[in-house]
């Protein structure tokens, strides 16, 4: 099966991130281990594992597009193909990267250091195997649904052309910084207080079990999944320079 | 099963731009064929589709019986060696060759290596590192070595020289006579490839212009030179395919068969670059 070798493809463009990644966050870690021991502080933070990795996916899926488009392609496999390589490859990653974060969490707790405190902040009655399940699956949600967000990000990008990723680079974040706030304003109070409740509702939601928080990130997951299969149902190989 | 590529009504646009309209064309099995085309006349478009690095807009091409737009199975038979670089630029020669072993189960790796030997190629070098040339022929390299039934080439001697070129063509002939297979030679440098070809495809602004056995391309007309005066007499209500005048002397070519041409007159066999460029100029 050609998804197994583009798979094998994905992870071996990956595995010189990944240690980059981890060599980052083994770092920081014994920095904050020396802090802790040289300054006498009780009690260093060394938190953002989860948030991190799920960066790191959204960079992945960024890159994957153009790159894994091209190379499958030009290698006799089909778009469906590279797509379901993709899709399948960010689940394993954000997998993986769960697991090695819990090592590393579990690591750094051992140092002494205080390496769940994100978690404990949102879902503080979570204790114990059962509790940690769900967050975890939260958490492999989250890596997955970020990582296909980027995929996405990269095909659009992939698929416009110069004045397309100029105008987009432009008014995206324009809208997002100046226009909503202005909208915000400008609207009908009502508006914006039926707007702020289903907001806040929908947070108390997420916040009421990590598995809800998971159900978000698997929505966002094929949402996203759909928008990057339509970017690259009838995508061209297309070299820069 | 039906064997060879089956190109039919095929049509790519890019927004007004039509690159192909409605091409039909068969390529058989075990045979050589030479591509020709002015520039953007809708040759590496036409190999592009093939391969599957670009969707039709309309139309289908189907490989061995079978849809060969994004079809796994029928793209494993096509191997497409194109201008530019789609590896990472950190990528060696070596690498190269494994990827392209993992990807095209019959690659010939042992075979990839010799290769690269005679042409003096480093397989630990990265293709980053290498002269246009080089790039070119790691790329030339691996074609072959691939022993797909379908084996593209899009202007493969790309800033090659004259003896890597020759190379090239000689190994391209001795791996075709050792194990068949069909091959589809675009290029500029008609000269080079009119001795290699077996069928002469030519495309114009889209579409095929002809589609023929190179032997019978070249028994399509004739050339004859001489006195100018004497050529032109000859040629009258003849279809002249073009005409060369240099200084007193004149050399034509026409279609059809030689009749009572006057032994003063040199007749030599039809030149596939001179019947190209009239096709294509007309």
């Amino acid at each position: 099966m050609k998804i197994g070798k583009m798979f094998r493809w994905y992870w071996q463009n990956t595995y010189w991130g990944l240690v980059g990644f981890y060599g980052a966050m083994l770092f920081l870690m014994l920095l904050g281990f020396v802090i802790m021991v040289f300054s006498s502080t009780e009690e260093v933070s060394v938190n953002g594992f989860a948030f991190s990795a799920e960066i790191m996916l959204l960079v992945m899926g960024i890159i994957f597009f153009p790159a894994g488009t091209r190379f499958g392609l030009s290698n006799g496999v089909s778009r469906k193909t590279v797509f379901c390589g993709m899709v399948l490859f960010l689940l394993a990653l954000s997998v993986g990267m769960t697991l090695v974060n819990l090592l590393g969490q579990w690591a750094g707790s051992a140092m002494g250091l205080n390496t769940d405190a994100v978690e404990k902040m949102v879902y503080p009655s979570l204790t114990g195997l059962g509790g940690r399940f769900g967050v975890i699956v939260s958490q492999i949600a989250g890596g997955w649904a970020l990582g296909m967000l980027g995929y996405f990000i990269g095909g659009a990008y992939y698929r416009m052309n110069k004045i397309w990723k100029i105008v987009v680079s432009i008014t995206v974040p324009a809208l997002l910084v100046f226009g909503l706030p202005l909208l915000l304003v400008a609207a009908p109070a009502g508006v914006v207080e039926t707007l702020g409740n289903w907001f806040f509702s929908a947070i108390e939601w997420v916040v009421r079990s990590p598995y809800n928080l998971a159900l978000l990130w698997l929505g966002g997951t094929v949402f996203f999944g759909i928008f990057s299969w339509l970017l690259i149902r009838r995508a061209p190989v297309k070299i820069a320079g | 099963m039906k064997k060879g590529i089956e190109v039919k009504e095929l049509t790519m646009r890019f927004g007004n731009i039509t690159a192909l309209d409605r091409v039909d064309l068969i390529l058989e099995e075990n045979r050589i064929y030479g591509l020709l085309g002015r520039n953007g006349a809708g040759k590496s478009t036409l190999l592009n589709v093939i391969g599957n690095r670009l969707y039709p807009s309309e139309g289908a091409v189907v490989i061995d019986g079978e849809i060969g737009m994004d079809n796994d199975r029928a793209q494993g038979k096509v191997y497409y060696m194109g201008e530019k670089n789609i590896y990472p630029e950190g990528t060696t020669v070596k690498q190269l060759f494994r990827w392209s072993k993992n990807f095209y189960p019959d690659f010939d790796m042992e075979y990839a290596f010799q290769l690269a030997g005679q042409f003096g190629l480093n397989p630990k070098k990265k293709l980053k590192g290498l002269s246009t040339g080089y790039l070119t022929i790691a790329k030339l390299i691996a074609a072959p070595a691939a022993n797909a039934p379908y084996t593209f080439f899009d202007e493969p001697v790309l800033g090659l020289d004259a003896n890597h070129r020759e190379m090239f063509y000689r190994e391209l002939i001795h791996r075709y006579s050792e194990q068949p297979r069909t091959i589809v030679i675009s290029t500029h440098l008609i000269e080079e490839i009119a001795d290699i070809i077996e069928q002469v495809v030519i495309i114009k602004e889209g579409k095929i212009l002809l589609d023929r056995p190179a032997e019978q391309v070249k028994q399509m007309g004739y050339q004859v030179s001489g006195k100018a005066s004497e050529v032109d007499a000859y040629c009258a209500g003849k279809k002249v395919l073009g005409e060369e005048l240099l200084g007193g002397f004149k050399s034509a070519c026409l279609l059809g068969q030689p009749e009572n041409v006057p032994a003063s007159l040199e007749m030599t066999a039809l030149d596939l670059q001179k019947l190209f460029v009239q096709l294509t100029n007309a």
